[in-house]
């Protein structure tokens, strides 16, 4: 959710004061983040850009409700998400860790992708359980790298509530990691 | 500190928050600590980078074009992320208290002068008619809010 640039308050300004054109800088900066977010509500590419789209749109439309009490990245994905929840009837349940998540990146060598695979296992086992409410803020967490206010402000969910999710969801990587690492040791 | 106490610490830490001091310390100079910490850090940072998937073309084309199609700018007016339709007319303590307003009135009829009155206009079956008033009250009610709170209930069925 960080903002290098510092300058999503000013393109919004600019927006609403006329300059529409500067909202395509706000669409480059946040449609792949807003793009994976619609693949957790659809099964599809399609869905997903057809989805991310009308968030756009949405974004466009309420810019003049942004007071600024959070960062503008944090209320366009409160929009994101609450436009998702509406829309996604074709699926019941939330995909927190979605097929792309598997191809690895060029360049990850054996050591990155076992850490990876790791924390992909973990997240899934604590993911198991858990409604879909809480599991979009363990993604959120995990995956979009948002703060503990962050997925709070998000999804409307307690921080606290937010906190002990994450907490749960590190402990089982704990162990997992502990446990591979007993594994290795047995193998010697 | 101990290092169940510090992992814990650890572990309830923000992402990007800074240690306390004493923690920091721990972690330092016990190596068992030290060690699941780090393995701790490589896999949170080499956690899939899925909220990084690229759509297949770039979206400002067509939400430009979009936007464009829109008649009115965004302004103030503009409506809040929580629509203008959907956003309730009264609030929730709102309705509570008129349910719990009617649930006195019930309760405290019995004790009112209503009894006697409705004795003298109705005559003996009063008490009949007024369970049917009351019933019809509660049904009102009852379907008022279910009907103003739609959206928040399919909202719930859906996250179940
Ligand atoms: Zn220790």
């Amino acid at each position: 959710m960080t903002d290098p640039e510092g300058s999503d308050e000013a393109v919004v300004s600019a927006v609403l004061g006329g300059e529409r054109e500067a909202f395509a800088g706000i669409v480059r900066k946040y449609q792949n983040r807003v793009f994976s977010l619609g693949l957790r509500f659809f099964r599809n590419r399609n869905d997903a850009e057809d989805y991310a789209q009308e968030v756009f749109v949405r974004v466009f439309e309420r810019l003049g409700t942004f007071r600024g009490e959070s960062r503008f990245g944090t209320w366009l994905m409160k929009v994101a998400y609450y436009h998702g929840i509406s829309s996604f009837r074709a699926r019941r349940v939330f995909d927190s860790l979605p097929e792309e998540a598997e191809i690895p990146a060029a360049g990850d060598g054996p050591e990155k992708l076992h850490a990876r695979r790791a924390a992909r296992e973990a997240l899934a086992a604590a993911l198991r359980e858990l409604p879909d409410r809480y599991r979009v803020c363990l993604d959120l967490y995990f995956s979009f790298g948002m703060t503990y206010q962050d997925v709070a402000a998000v999804t409307d969910v307690p921080v606290n509530t937010v906190k002990s999710h994450v907490f749960r969801a590190k402990n089982i990587l704990r162990s997992s990691l502990r446990n591979t690492a007993a594994e290795a040791y047995d193998d010697l | 500190m101990t290092c169940d106490r510090a992992m814990e610490a650890y572990l309830r830490l923000d992402r990007d928050e800074a240690p306390s001091r004493e923690l920091a310390a721990h972690i330092e100079s016990c190596p068992l600590c030290g060690r699941e910490v780090w393995g701790l850090t490589a896999s949170l940072q080499a956690f899939p980078p899925t909220a990084d998937c690229r759509p297949g073309r770039d979206l400002a084309g067509p939400v430009m074009a979009r936007i464009a199609d829109l008649k009115a700018a965004p302004g103030p007016d503009a409506l809040s992320w929580r629509s203008r339709e959907e956003r309730p007319l009264l609030s929730l303590y709102n309705w509570i208290g008129t349910g719990l307003m009617i649930l006195a009135g019930m309760i405290l009829i019995p004790y009112s002068t209503i009894p006697p009155l409705l004795n003298r206009i109705v005559g003996p079956d009063w008490e009949l008619s007024l369970h049917l008033v009351l019933g019809l009250v509660i049904t009102i009610y009852t379907t008022l809010f279910i009907g103003s709170h739609l959206t928040d209930l399919r909202r719930l069925l859906k996250m179940r």
